[in-house]
Order: C-alpha cells, then sequence, then structure tokens
C-alpha cells in the first residue's frame, strides 16, 4: 500500500524526504519476500523513472534479481545525494549496515557516503563506523588515518549515546588485531581508562571489559597495569616515580599521545567507585593476562547494552538477605545538618523579618505560609 | 680323518655343553643338537613350571634370615631360560634367516593351522564340518549321500565314544593306585597304618565327623556357661559375706547413719579410731563425712536467697506502659460520662482515677523513654474538670459540624472522627472493653486489614500509594480546613487518647494528626507505637508495617504541599528511623518500590522535552530520609545503592533548564557527598555535573575541555553567569527554592547565582577532601580547577566567593601537586611473594626404598621414564647381542658341516687315489694280497 501511496506521491512530485525514506523501508522487506515479483520491479524502475517494463517480463529471475539490485543501488545512491534532514540522515546510518548493503550490487560505491559522514566526527561518525567496518572487512576498503578517526571519536558523549552497544562491539572488534602496534593499543587503553572519570557506571563495566580484551591480546602494553620490577640491583628495585601524567588527552594522534609512558590510575580509582560492581569488575584486571592459556577474553555483547536502567534494576532486584540499618547514638531529629550541607540552609524559624530586598517579588508565594520559611542566613 | 672328526664334535658340544656333556661324542651331530635341546626344553615345560628340574636351578644357600630382605632371584634358573630363548630363537631368527635365502615362502592355510592350540582332533571336525557344509551348498539333484562320508562321521563318532570312555579308565586306573596304595601300605607293615588313615577316613567319614564335633562342641559350650554360673553364684555369696563383715565395721555405719546422729556420735567415732587400730584409709574415710555434715548444717541454717526484682525485659515494659496507657485512657471515658450518668460512683472513680493519674506522672517512668513524650502542659490540662471538657467537646463539634457542612460529604476525616466520638460517648456506658471502644469505624476498617494483610508487602505499598495519591487532593482540602480550625480552636488544648489503634491508611492518620501541633503528632505516633508495639504480640507486626507503610507516604504527602511543612516533616524523622530499626526488612522493601517506582518516573519525565526531570521536594526528602535510616557507607547495601544510583542517574541525565534546576542539582550534589562522605566512594558523575554548572557560569564561551562532550545532553545556557558586582552571597535555602516556580524572576538574580555557585564551590571543596586518596586524583580535579580560574578570570565574583574558589583552586592545586611527586606506575598484579629455600632435611614417614618421593612431579615422572628406556635400552641391547651369538653358532655349524663333508670327500677321495697308487705301485698285487691275509 505504502509503495503505490509513495508511487502516487513521486508522480505528483510533492514527495517529501521521509515518505521517501519510508518507501525505501517498506521497499526492502517485500523484496526480499517476493524476489521475483515483477510488481515491485515495476515500482523500482518507475521509481528510478527509466522503466521498460515490458522487457523485464521476459527475463530470466536471475537477470531480474540483477537488474533490481542495480535499480536499488541506483535509487540508494539518488537519495544519499539529497540534503538529508539530520533525523533521517542518522535514521539511515543506523540501518544503512543492515538493510541495504547486503543488496547492493556494489556497495563500495557507499564509501564516500560513509567516509563523509565518519569525518563529521560525534554520533554521526559512531553510527557510520557499522557500515564503514562492513566495507572495510568484506570489501576490501582501505581507509587511511582510520585507527586515528577511532580515537578520536572515544568520548564520554559515545557512552550515553543510542547506538552506543553496536559501536562498542565494533570499536572491540576493530581492535581485534594482535598485530596493530603497541602504542596503538596502549593509547586506547589509557583514553578509555581516561573516560572512566566522567562516564556513568555501566559505561565503566565496558571499558574495564575492553580494556581486560586489550591486555589480553596485547602483553607487550601490560605495563599499564603493572610495571614490572627490576630485581637487579638494590636501586633500581624501587619503581620509577612518574609524576604527572605523561599521556596528553588532548593529543588526536595515538602516536603521540604518550601512553608508553603512563600507567593506568583511572582504573585503580575505579576501585572506589559507588557502584559495587564496577569496583568489583576492577579485580578482573588483577589476573596476569599475559598467560593466554589461563585467561579468557570478555564478551563485550554482555556489557554493551548496560545502562543506568540495567546496573539499578541489578542492585534493586537483589535479594535481601539483610538489611543493616545507620546507627545512631541519639536518633536524629531532623533531616539536615546544616554542618553536612555547606551552603545551603534548611531553617524555618530563623530570621523572618530580614527578607532579601531581591524576593520582593517571591514574597506573596512565602507570605500564604505561616510559620515557615525563612530566608537564607548571612554566610 | 682321525683329525676332522674331533674338531666337528668340539664345535657341537661347545655349542650344548651345559647338557650334552656326558653324550658320546660319536652320538652328537650338528644338526640333532640343537632339536634335542630345544626337545628337552619342551620336555622342561610341559614338565610343569611347578614342578622345577633341580638339575636346571641355580641356587645360593642362605646362612641366615634375615628379617624383611627381599629374596629375589636366589633361585635362578640359567640353563631353562636360556634354552628357552634358543628355542624362540630357533622358530624366529633361525626360520627368517633360513627364508632368507629363498623367494618364495611356503604358507600353510589348511583349516585350523593357524591357530596353534587346536589339537589336531579338532582341526579334522573343522574341517570335515567345512566339507559337510559345502556339500549342502551344492544345490544340485544328483548330490547323492556319500557312503565314505558317512562312514567317516562314523568313525568319528566311534572316535568320540572311545574318548569318552578315557576318563572311566582314568578313574580305574585311579582306583588302581589307591589299590595298590592300599596294598603298599598293607605289605608294608613297618609303616604306622595311622599317617595314612586319617587321610583317607577324612575324605569318607567327613559328616559324621563333623557332626560329632559339633556335638562335642556344643556339650563344651554348656559346660563352660555352667561353670561360669557357678563363678558367679559364689562372687555373690563371697561379696554378700564380705559386706555383712563390712557392715559391722564402724566406718561404713557412719557413712550410713544421719548427719545429725553421727555428729552426736562423732566423739566417740574418734575415741574409736584411736582405740581400734584402722587403716589410714579408713581414717580418711572417718574424717571426709565429718566436713561434708558441717556444709551441710551450714546450708540447712542458712537463709534462703529471695528472688530478687529482676530486670524486666522489653516485652514486660511495653506491657506495663501500654497498660498504663489503657488505664489513663478509662478513666478519661469515664470522666467523660460522667455529665451523662452523674453517679456517685463515677465520681469516686473519676476522682480514683485522677489520684492514680497523680501517682502515675509523679512516678518517675521505667524503661523506655516515653516520659518525655509527656510534655508538661499535661498536667495543667489534666487539672481542668471535666465538665470544662465536655464543654470543649461540644463546641469542637459544633464547629466542625458546620465546617463539615460547609465542605460537604466528601472530607470524611473529621467526619469519621466525629462519628467515633459520638459513639464513644453512646456506647461508653454499656461497653467495658475500652480499647476497642473508640473505634466502631475502625472495627469496619479491619476487615480491610485483613484483606492488606493478605496481599504482599509490596501490593500494600502500591494500594497504599495509589490511595495516598487519591487522598492527597482532599487530603490538601482537609488541611486547609484543619488550619481554618485551628485557628477557630486556637489556644484551646485538645486532649489525645491515650490509646490510638493504629491507622490503617492515610484518611484514619490524617484524621488523627489534623490540626494538631508538632509535639502532639509527636505524641500521638508515640502512643499508637507503644500501643500496638510488636513485641506485645505477634499480629502487631503486621499493624505496625501497615503504620509504617501510612507514615511514609503521610511523610511523601507533606513534602507535596505547596507551602511545605517542614516542622511536622522533621517531627516524622525520629519514628520513622526507630521503626525501620523494629521492621528493618519491611523498611527497606518499602525503600526499594519506592525508588523503583521514583525511578520509572524520571524515565518518562525525561522523554517529555521542556519538562524538569530533577527530583521533585517530595523526593530530594525521601532521600535523604533514606540515607539517614540506611548506611550509605556499605559496600553494597539493598537500598543505599540504589538510592545512590538514582541520584547519580539524575544528575548524568536531566538536562538543566531553568536556574531552578541548577540549584536542585546542586544541592543533589552535596547530598551526594553527604552520602559518600564516610566510605569516600568515588561519583563521576556529581563532580561532572558540579563542572556543568561551573560552565554555564561562564558566558557563552566554553574551553576546550572534553568534557564539554558531555554537555551536549544538557542545555547549556548561562544559568550562572553573574552579569553584576553582588556585594553579598546568602546561603540558599532549599525549601524555599523548591516552592518557588522555575520561571520566578528570583533565578535569574544574581544573588541567587551567587548562592549556587557558592553551594558549587562548597560541594567542590568537599569532594576534593573526599577524593584526595584516589589515584587519579589530580586527572579529575585539575580541569574543575582551571575552570575555576577561569570563572575568576571572567566574571565579577563576590569578595567571599573569589576567597572560597581561591581556597578550592589551591587546595587542589596542593593536593595533586603531592599526588605528582609520590604517584607510582601501578602494579596491580599480585605478586606471590618468594619464599626463601629451607634447607632442612626433610624427612619421610614409612619410607620404601624403590619409591621416588620427588614433589615435583613432572621430575619424578620423567626420571621414571629415563629409567625405563635405559633398561629397555639394555635389554635390548643384550638381545640383539645374543641374536648375534646365536647366528654366529648357526653359520659356525653350517660351516662346520660344510667342512665335514668337504674332508670326508676329501678323505675318501684321497684314499681312492692312494689306494690306486699303491696298487699301481704293487702292481696290482697288494690287494689280492692283503685280501688274502
Amino acid at each position: 500500500m505504502s509503495c503505490r501511496m509513495g508511487m502516487t506521491g513521486l508522480k505528483t512530485g510533492a514527495l517529501s524526504v521521509y515518505a521517501m525514506y519510508t518507501i525505501f523501508w517498506c521497499i526492502f522487506p517485500h523484496w526480499i519476500l517476493r524476489r521475483n515479483q515483477s510488481l515491485i520491479c515495476g515500482v523500482l524502475l518507475g521509481l528510478s523513472s527509466k522503466g521498460e517494463k515490458d522487457t523485464s517480463e521476459g527475463s530470466s529471475a536471475t537477470r531480474i534479481s540483477k537488474k533490481l539490485k542495480l535499480k536499488f543501488t541506483k535509487a540508494w545512491l539518488a537519495f544519499l545525494k539529497l540534503p538529508l534532514p539530520l533525523d533521517v540522515y542518522k535514521e539511515v546510518l543506523a540501518t544503512l549496515h543492515q538493510n541495504v548493503i547486503p543488496s547492493m550490487s556494489n556497495p563500495a560505491i557507499l564509501c564516500d557516503f560513509l567516509t563523509t559522514s565518519y569525518d563529521i566526527g560525534g554520533v554521526i561518525s559512531v553510527m557510520a563506523l557499522s557500515g564503514l567496518f562492513i566495507l572495510m572487512t568484506q570489501h576490501q576498503l582501505e581507509y587511511p588515518k582510520f585507527y586515528d578517526k577511532l580515537y578520536a571519536l572515544l568520548t564520554p558523549a559515545v557512552f550515553m549515546a543510542k547506538h552506543r552497544s553496536v559501536f562498542l562491539q565494533l570499536l572491540d572488534a576493530c581492535l581485534k588485531s594482535s598485530y596493530l602496534q603497541a602504542y596503538l593499543v596502549a593509547s586506547f587503553a589509557k583514553r578509555l581508562s581516561r573516560l572512566t572519570l566522567s562516564v556513568p557506571p555501566a559505561g565503566a563495566l565496558i571499558i574495564i571489559a575492553l580494556i581486560h580484551n586489550l591486555l589480553r591480546r596485547h602483553p607487550s602494553i601490560n605495563f599499564l597495569v603493572h610495571w614490572e620490577v627490576a630485581q637487579d640491583d638494590g636501586v633500581a628495585s624501587l619503581p620509577k616515580k612518574i609524576g604527572a601524567d605523561p599521556f596528553n588527552n588532548e593529543e588526536t594522534d595515538p602516536a603521540k599521545s604518550g601512553a608508553m609512558r603512563s600507567s593506568l590510575w583511572e582504573i585503580d580509582t575505579l576501585r572506589h567507585h559507588y557502584t559495587p560492581a564496577v569496583s568489583r569488575f576492577v579485580a578482573s584486571l588483577e589476573t596476569d593476562l599475559t598467560v593466554r592459556a589461563k585467561t579468557m577474553e570478555m564478551k563485550i555483547t554482555d556489557f554493551s547494552s548496560g545502562s543506568y536502567a540495567t546496573v539499578f534494576r541489578d542492585e534493586a532486584r537483589r535479594r535481601i538477605k539483610q538489611v543493616p540499618l545507620a546507627f545512631y547514638r541519639s536518633t536524629p531529629t531532623s533531616l539536615f545538618q546544616e554542618s553536612d550541607f555547606p551552603g545551603w540552609t534548611f531553617g524555618c524559624q530563623s530570621n523572618m523579618g530580614a527578607q532579601a530586598s531581591v524576593e520582593g517579588n517571591a514574597v506573596h508565594t512565602l507570605e500564604t505560609v505561616d510559620a515557615s520559611p525563612a530566608k537564607r542566613s548571612r554566610v | 680323518m682321525a683329525k676332522t672328526k674331533p674338531t666337528a664334535a668340539g664345535a657341537a658340544a661347545a655349542d650344548k655343553k651345559h647338557n650334552n656333556k656326558k653324550k658320546g661324542k660319536g652320538n652328537i651331530k650338528g644338526r640333532s643338537g640343537p632339536a634335542a635341546v630345544a626337545m628337552k626344553a619342551r620336555g622342561a615345560a610341559a614338565a610343569g613350571a611347578e614342578r622345577s628340574n633341580p638339575f636346571e636351578a641355580i641356587w645360593s644357600r642362605r646362612k641366615f634370615d634375615v628379617l624383611g630382605k627381599k629374596r629375589k632371584g636366589e633361585e635362578r634358573r640359567t640353563s631353562r631360560s636360556r634354552s628357552d630363548a634358543i628355542h624362540k630363537r630357533e622358530n624366529t631368527l633361525l626360520k627368517e634367516f633360513e627364508q632368507s635365502a629363498k623367494s618364495s615362502v611356503f604358507h600353510d592355510r589348511r583349516i585350523g593351522e593357524r591357530d596353534e592350540t587346536l589339537p589336531e582332533y579338532d582341526k579334522a571336525i573343522l574341517r570335515q564340518q567345512r566339507e559337510h557344509m559345502a556339500k549342502l551348498k551344492r544345490a544340485s539333484k544328483f548330490n547323492l549321500s556319500d557312503e565314505e562320508d558317512d562312514e567317516d562321521s562314523h568313525t568319528l563318532l566311534g572316535n568320540d565314544d572311545f574318548n569318552e570312555e578315557v576318563p572311566i579308565g582314568d578313574d580305574s586306573d585311579e582306583e588302581g593306585n589307591t589299590l595298590s596304595k592300599k596294598r603298599l601300605s598293607l605289605q608294608s607293615s613297618d609303616l604306622p597304618s595311622e599317617t595314612d588313615l586319617p587321610g583317607e577316613t577324612h575324605g569318607h567319614k567327613s559328616k559324621k565327623e563333623v557332626m560329632s564335633e559339633i556335638i562335642l562342641k556344643s556339650k563344651f559350650y554348656k559346660a563352660q556357661k555352667a561353670k561360669e554360673k557357678e563363678e558367679d553364684e559364689h562372687l555373690v555369696d563371697k561379696l554378700d559375706s564380705d559386706f555383712a563383715l563390712l557392715a559391722q565395721t564402724p566406718a561404713l555405719l557412719s557413712l550410713t547413719e544421719s548427719a545429725r546422729v553421727n555428729t552426736h556420735k562423732n566423739n566417740s567415732s574418734t575415741i574409736h579410731k584411736g582405740s581400734s587400730g584402722l587403716t589410714g584409709k579408713e581414717i580418711f574415710n572417718k574424717e571426709k563425712p565429718d566436713a561434708y555434715d558441717k556444709l551441710v548444717k551450714e546450708m540447712v541454717m542458712d537463709q534462703r536467697a529471695r528472688p530478687s526484682d529482676r530486670t524486666k525485659t522489653p516485652e514486660e515494659l511495653a506491657q506495663e506502659e501500654k497498660e498504663r496507657l489503657e488505664k489513663l485512657e478509662k478513666e478519661r471515658h469515664k470522666r467523660m460520662l460522667g455529665t451523662a450518668e452523674s453517679s456517685d460512683e463515677e465520681d469516686d472513680d473519676s476522682e480514683d482515677g485522677d489520684h492514680h493519674m497523680r501517682a502515675d506522672n509523679s512516678k518517675p517512668i521505667s524503661g523506655d523513654d516515653l516520659g518525655d513524650s509527656f510534655s508538661f502542659d499535661e498536667p495543667t490540662k489534666r487539672k481542668k474538670g471535666w465538665v470544662d471538657e465536655i464543654y470543649e467537646n461540644e463546641g469542637r463539634k459544633i464547629g466542625e459540624g458546620v465546617a463539615s457542612g460547609d465542605e460537604g460529604s466528601d472530607d470524611s476525616g473529621e467526619d469519621e472522627d466525629e462519628d467515633e466520638e459520638d459513639a464513644g460517648d453512646e456506647e461508653d456506658s454499656s461497653d467495658d472493653d475500652f480499647r476497642n471502644m473508640p473505634a466502631r469505624d475502625w472495627e469496619q476498617s479491619d476487615d480491610d486489614e485483613v484483606a492488606v494483610e493478605e496481599d504482599e508487602k509490596d501490593d500494600v505499598k502500591d494500594k497504599e500509594q495509589v490511595i495516598g495519591e487519591k487522598v492527597m487532593k482532599t487530603n490538601a482540602q482537609n488541611l486547609k480546613r484543619v488550619s481554618n480550625a485551628k485557628q477557630k480552636s486556637h489556644g484551646k488544648d485538645e486532649d489525645l487518647p491515650f490509646v490510638i489503634e493504629a491507622p490503617n491508611n492515610l484518611q484514619d492518620l490524617c484524621s488523627l494528626v489534623d490540626g494538631r501541633s508538632e509535639t502532639e503528632i509527636a505524641e500521638i505516633i508515640s502512643r499508637i507505637r507503644t500501643c500496638n508495639s510488636i513485641r506485645l504480640t505477634p499480629e502487631n507486626r503486621k499493624k505496625m508495617q501497615v503504620f509504617y507503610g501510612v507514615l511514609l507516604q503521610y511523610f511523601a504527602v507533606l513534602a507535596t504541599q505547596s507551602p511545605v511543612k517542614f516542622k511536622v516533616i522533621e517531627t516524622l524523622v525520629k519514628p520513622l528511623v526507630e521503626m525501620s530499626g523494629e521492621t528493618p526488612y519491611f523498611a527497606a522493601i518499602c525503600a526499594r518500590e519506592r525508588l523503583i517506582h521514583t525511578r520509572a518516573r524520571l524515565c518518562e519525565d525525561i522523554k517529555v522535552p521542556g519538562k524538569s526531570s530533577l527530583p521533585s521536594l517530595k523526593t530530594l526528602l525521601l532521600l535523604r530520609l533514606w540515607s539517614l535510616i540506611f548506611p550509605c557507607s556499605d559496600f553494597r547495601h539493598a537500598v543505599a545503592t540504589p538510592m545512590l544510583l538514582l541520584m547519580c542517574e539524575y544528575l548524568m541525565r536531566c538536562p538543566i533548564q531553568s536556574g531552578r534546576d541548577a540549584a536542585v542539582g546542586s544541592f543533589l550534589c552535596s547530598m551526594v557527598l553527604a552520602a559518600t562522605k564516610e566510605s569516600k566512594k568515588f561519583c563521576p558523575e556529581a563532580i561532572s555535573f558540579l563542572q556543568t554548572l561551573l560552565v554555564t557560569s561562564l558566558k557563552g564561551e566554553v574551553s576546550n575541555q572534553i568534557n564539554d562532550q558531555f554537555m551536549e545532553l544538557k542545555t547549556l545556557k548561562p544559568w550562572l553567569h553573574i552579569s553584576e558586582q553582588v556585594h553579598e552571597v546568602n546561603r540558599m535555602n532549599i525549601l524555599d527554592l523548591m516552592s518557588m516556580d522555575p520561571d520566578s524572576p528570583f533565578f535569574a538574580s544574581d544573588n541567587f547565582k551567587a548562592g549556587v555557585l557558592l553551594s558549587v564551590a562548597e560541594c567542590l571543596r568537599g569532594f576534593v577532601i573526599i577524593h584526595e586518596g584516589l589515584c587519579s586524583f589530580p586527572e579529575i580535579f585539575m580541569p574543575v580547577s582551571s575552570l575555576l580560574q577561569q570563572i575568576m578570570e571572567k566574571s565579577e565574583l563576590p569578595a567571599l566567593l573569589q576567597e572560597i574558589f581561591q581556597d578550592v583552586i589551591d587546595l587542589i592545586k596542593k593536593k595533586s601537586d603531592e599526588h605528582h611527586a609520590s604517584r607510582e606506575p601501578l602494579q596491580m598484579r599480585k605478586q606471590k611473594p618468594e619464599p626463601i629455600k629451607q634447607l632442612n632435611p626433610k624427612f619421610e614417614e614409612n619410607y620404601v626404598k624403590g619409591l621416588d618421593y620427588d614433589p615435583d612431579r613432572e621430575r619424578a615422572r620423567l626420571k621414571k621414564l629415563k629409567k625405563q628406556v635405559k633398561s629397555e635400552k639394555r635389554g635390548a641391547m643384550s638381545e640383539l647381542r645374543k641374536d648375534s651369538y646365536f647366528m654366529a653358532a648357526v653359520k659356525e655349524k653350517e660351516r662346520a658341516r660344510h667342512e665335514q663333508e668337504r674332508s670326508e670327500k676329501y678323505g675318501k677321495a684321497m684314499a681312492f687315489l692312494q689306494e690306486q697308487e699303491s696298487a699301481f705301485k704293487c702292481g696290482q698285487m697288494g690287494k689280492g694280497k692283503k685280501r688274502r691275509r
């Protein structure tokens, strides 16, 4: 139905980009279901508006599908050339790798689109990564400075973004090769660990898992968590003191970040994280990951879908075994002790008259209250 | 000729010298030698392993038996093993050698030939079977049965018969043997026949003998038993007689006699002791009872300890307290009824009651600290006459009647109250049970309660929440009305009932509490708690749990009212904290459910753009209450952990959409700080939120910080940018802020901004102090510090704020410098401490010599394997050597045989030639001449 509507819309020429996107969205599943239906073929040919409907009917099934693919590709390319609004753009990026690339005749054509969107930065490049990853792994696309871009993508915002699950899995996949240089991996690890200082608990969990995998794949960067102490002579037995962290978080080039001289103090900081799950999980990095036989890689998929909701649910659904209560010598009678909250007052009784002139406009709301609110006391 | 023979014989003899020594030289033939040996070996093997040939064995005679010594290899059968080896070689190596020169091999593929274990006869059977089968298979019409075959089978059968007969023959042979033995024994009369007889009788008369043996045995046992019995009897008799003797002795008498008598006899016994030379032991026996008796006497004389007033258990205290309150309530009611009945008795009673009450009040109250609940004004209240009270009551009733008439029927609270009062008035005269009295309505609601109790606790909560929300509106109305009523009945003290049933829902509670002052509310709650103390009856637990839920709900409801009655809320804190101590599980479940609910609402709120999703005052107060009730410093707590998570989620996800949001967020940060202060937990959300707030104070220009990327989630407007010089900075009152409208112009004022900045700075200072021990302290706080620096440079802060900012900056700088100076690279991997090498010897218990006690199993295994390899190698080498010896011998034999043949031929030829020559020399005469001789 929507196809027909789209057709009519196309004919009238008043089709918005949104409508077009919905059409594309509809076409795909139909096509999969009834590949040989000439009806859809006709629709596609109609869309591309160069239709020779008569010839297609006589041709064999393979020729039809080939032609369909070609038309499909052309249509998509034409569509992507349009100036798309941001939400459609995001939607397209999110579904491109699933719905479009498999049924294109030559997916490498999408390379331009994907690389430009990958260069935009922020959430959009995060979303473009999945398409790009497919092109790189399955269609021999070579992308210069891929890892530099990936490195630049690692920001706190990623861990709050909607599509973080896919991105984080891809990140793990991209860093899977054990042929990556040590400095690169070290930079990634350090950058990720720096992120733990500002991401939510679920993000911290993923980062620990990612770093765990990195350390396991690359024994050469294990100095990040464990600095071997030279045992030879008494003077050198003390570990070298690094004052300020040599790692430069602002540096965009992983080669110059200085991660090779640093150490993952942030991970150690996470031991004091307020979420028990996180502080417990840090212990997984304590095992010697250079011994590959005794360790297992962590599955990023187990963590990548984590959010506040999952962490909260895990804690709130935990069985109550015991409920310790706070101990007071004398039971507190007030909610807020002013000594606990510097910079705030809670008094209702103090200096009733001393209302600042600033609140003159708010006074009418306050006057109805008989006993309460006191204004602020002088500091 | 004579020369050659000995050599050949010598070679053969050398080969077989060990067993063929005595054989004549002439008998030995090169070929027959090994065969003969083989025959012998086989014979030896056939003779049985059990019967060893003494000629084959070599043994060394032992002179001593050494205990525990392994006796291995003492008796060696060298010759036999050698012959075995040779035999084996003949079967294998020799065959191979013989085959080596030949290109064709003979395979015997006859049936049964492969299996060496089959005897000839079985082989024949197998062959015949096969033949038979083949014949049956041949399906031809000319297949006639062969007479010969039948005959063959017959012969076979005959064979079988013959075989079957064999055992009989054997038997007869055996019999013959025995017979011959008998005969032998008979013949040789010298030998004692007894030696033979038992062997024979054992075989024949075994059953009989066994039976007799059994009989013998049973007889023997019987006899033994009888003997034992007799002995026992003897012993008993002896003991009896002994005892009789003993009983006469004074020592025992003193023991058996009572203490009193004994004391009298004491002197005499001592005399007795002196006279009769008793043994030391007896003396001891005699003296001991004296001391004992003394003791007993003393004990009898001792006054028995009175049971003292024991310390009362909490249950009893609660019971007492409850009884006291009930009594008071009873009296109050009696006095109240006084006008209606006005009988003397009642008056007396009430007077009594007054006395009682006064006594009660004067009496120091023990146990629970309920004493404070009786405020000072109560005695004065009591002193009022009951008439006044009644008048007051009436007045109030009328007033309320008017009020309720205005409000209509839906405001139920006060009406209920009224009804109760009425009911009380009417029924008191007849009803003795005053506890149930004031609650005619509540009896109905008791049913509700039962229904509620059956539900899950969570359900209770949900239900209550629903009710609460429903009630909220009416409640607000009530409160308003109450405030009016309060104004009306201002100055008049309303008396509280002493026995208060725990309210089941919010309405009941409101009706109880409405219009009361804070102290009164506290009083009400404490009375409810004493009356329904959990310690009294187990059912009260349910009641109190419901009451706890209601109270919590009331707490929440109070927080939502537009003029917040903070004082009332604060009065609820103490009972709530204490009550959650009584029912911790229920409290935790309540808190959890509320948290989950709150989180769900947060998720909904965030989806709505433009709506402030930061927590309301109610949520804030509840969060604070829980952080008071439950310990936040626990590593993992059923309530505290989700609560902290929720607070941080607020900070992370909620956008700042107004100045009010900024203030609330800042307050939430300080609440997080208060919660994490104890355990010094690290909350990244709080710090980044504070950072965001600082950024909002910078106008527009956002510096190049990584953390800024977070802020795309939050709408960044310069909420806190101070435009004009502010002279004074005041602390903010959160309660005021919460009650204000988000759009109120106050939030745009510089005073407000300065106040928020102050709180932010104070909060930051708190976090800096908490987190000073964290490894990555500089990384966390250096951006904050630079931000503060920027703010100080760019905006005109009041002097106080500048001071605080500078303080914080200095603090951060100092701490991070410390960290920079002392920080070391991580060493997360646990290093196992290497043990010092121990040199003391290790001893094995029950050491066995051959075993390997190496603690390193791998090494031990390797050692064992090496040993095995070595021995195997040695064995293989010796085998090979022997093989080569054997082959050399075989070849030598062959060579010798050839030599002999050649020399024989040579001899023959030479003899022939010599003969010819001699004949030629003597001219054909020699021979004849010789023969003639």
